[in-house]
């Protein structure tokens, strides 16, 4: 190899490497409780919040991954999947807002995170996640107790 | 002028300084229960990426109540035809008007046999035999379906009003039958007395 594609080879690589790469965490996640629900009820939601801080701050991404067969999003009697109730996730960075529904396993892009303070608190605006369960889902589930494991990554864009 | 403490009020001081520092430590103890508690989710690290998990729970709250159960004796083999027996049950369940219709899956399942914990069997202790299980969702073995072990029978339903009576009052109209059939192939093969379990779970819809 001659030594000018050497150095074109040496140029590339630091080109390609990124000097100050973001670093960022997701933190405060906390269980989400959607409680004891009568037959007959329309729609179950709750939202939940928790913190994604970056530095230095900018874009992100996030993406889902259920516990089930292909990460979808299903609450888990144990009896199979079949028997799961599917429910739905959406997410924001906005402290307002209904948020965009996350997909199981594509990124959600668009997100935005601050870094964190000094002390290492979080900073606004937290990471509003909804979870929802319409009323189909749940019209043919049966009674118990349900329960999934929902992981999320984050990372910068 | 201040006293000097007495041997008791020392002892009582220590004993108070004791059930401090023991009041102390149960309340750390029971902030650190509560706080592992609610952050039982998976927190993060830092990274070019970070990933967390979240547990989501849910119960959804329908009463179910099954009943009218009896033993189901199927008396000796006289060597030809298979041996039958049933029982009429009493389903109730919750959430379902009293003119309406409810409805209900069914799960059952046997003592099981290696490779197939569910499976319909009866025991002498050393040798296992298979039946065949059925269930209606009305009384009598006309219209019954067959049930596969550990599998949910589902389109199963019942008359509001009965279903009502008998989850507030247990067994008090008849509205299921559950019936099974120990074919004579099976009952050729074996010697002896044979007993076996048969476990049913309502499931309403």
């Amino acid at each position: 190899m001659s030594a000018s594609r050497l150095i074109l080879a040496f140029i590339c690589c630091l080109l390609s490497v990124p000097t100050n790469a973001a670093t960022l965490q997701i933190t405060e996640l906390q269980d989400v409780n959607l409680g004891e629900v009568p037959l007959g009820t329309d729609r179950v939601r709750q939202r939940m919040r928790f913190c994604v801080a970056m530095n230095p701050g900018g874009p992100f991404q996030i993406t889902a991954f259920g516990n089930q067969v292909d990460g979808r999003f299903v609450l888990s009697n144990g009896l199979g999947l079949e028997q799961g109730i599917s429910f739905d996730l959406y997410a924001s960075s906005r402290a307002r807002g209904r948020g965009r529904r996350l997909t199981p396993g594509f990124p959600l892009t668009g997100l935005n995170a601050r870094p964190p303070r000094p002390n290492g608190e979080c900073r606004p605006p937290f990471v509003q996640m909804r979870v929802i369960v319409d009323r189909n889902d749940l019209r043919t589930a049966g009674s118990g107790r349900y329960s999934a494991q929902i992981e999320l990554t984050v990372a910068p864009e | 002028m201040t006293s000097q403490p007495t041997q008791s009020q020392c002892t009582r001081r220590k004993r108070c300084s004791r059930r401090r520092i023991l009041a102390i430590w149960l309340t750390s103890l029971l902030c650190s229960l509560g706080a592992s508690y609610t952050w039982s989710a998976q927190q993060g690290s830092t990274g070019t990426s970070s990933s967390g998990d979240i547990t989501i729970n849910y119960i959804q709250g329908l009463n179910t109540r099954i009943t009218g159960f009896r033993d189901m004796p199927l008396g000796t083999w006289s060597g030809t035809g298979p041996l039958t027996a049933n029982d009429n049950l009493c389903i109730g369940r919750s959430g379902v008007g009293f003119f309406g219709s409810g409805a209900y899956r069914i799960l059952a399942q046997g003592d099981g046999e290696p490779g197939d914990p569910s499976a319909f069997t009866l025991s002498n202790g050393a040798t296992r035999i298979s039946y065949n299980a059925y269930f209606n969702d009305q009384t009598g073995t006309a219209n019954r379906q067959q049930l596969t072990a550990g599998q949910q029978l589902t389109g199963q339903s019942g008359f509001g009003f009965w279903m009502v009576l008998n989850l507030i009052f247990g067994c008090s109209v008849n509205n299921a039958n559950i019936s099974i059939e120990v074919p004579a192939s099976e009952l050729a093969s074996g010697i002896g007395t044979y007993t076996g379990t048969l476990t049913l779970t309502l499931i309403p819809e």
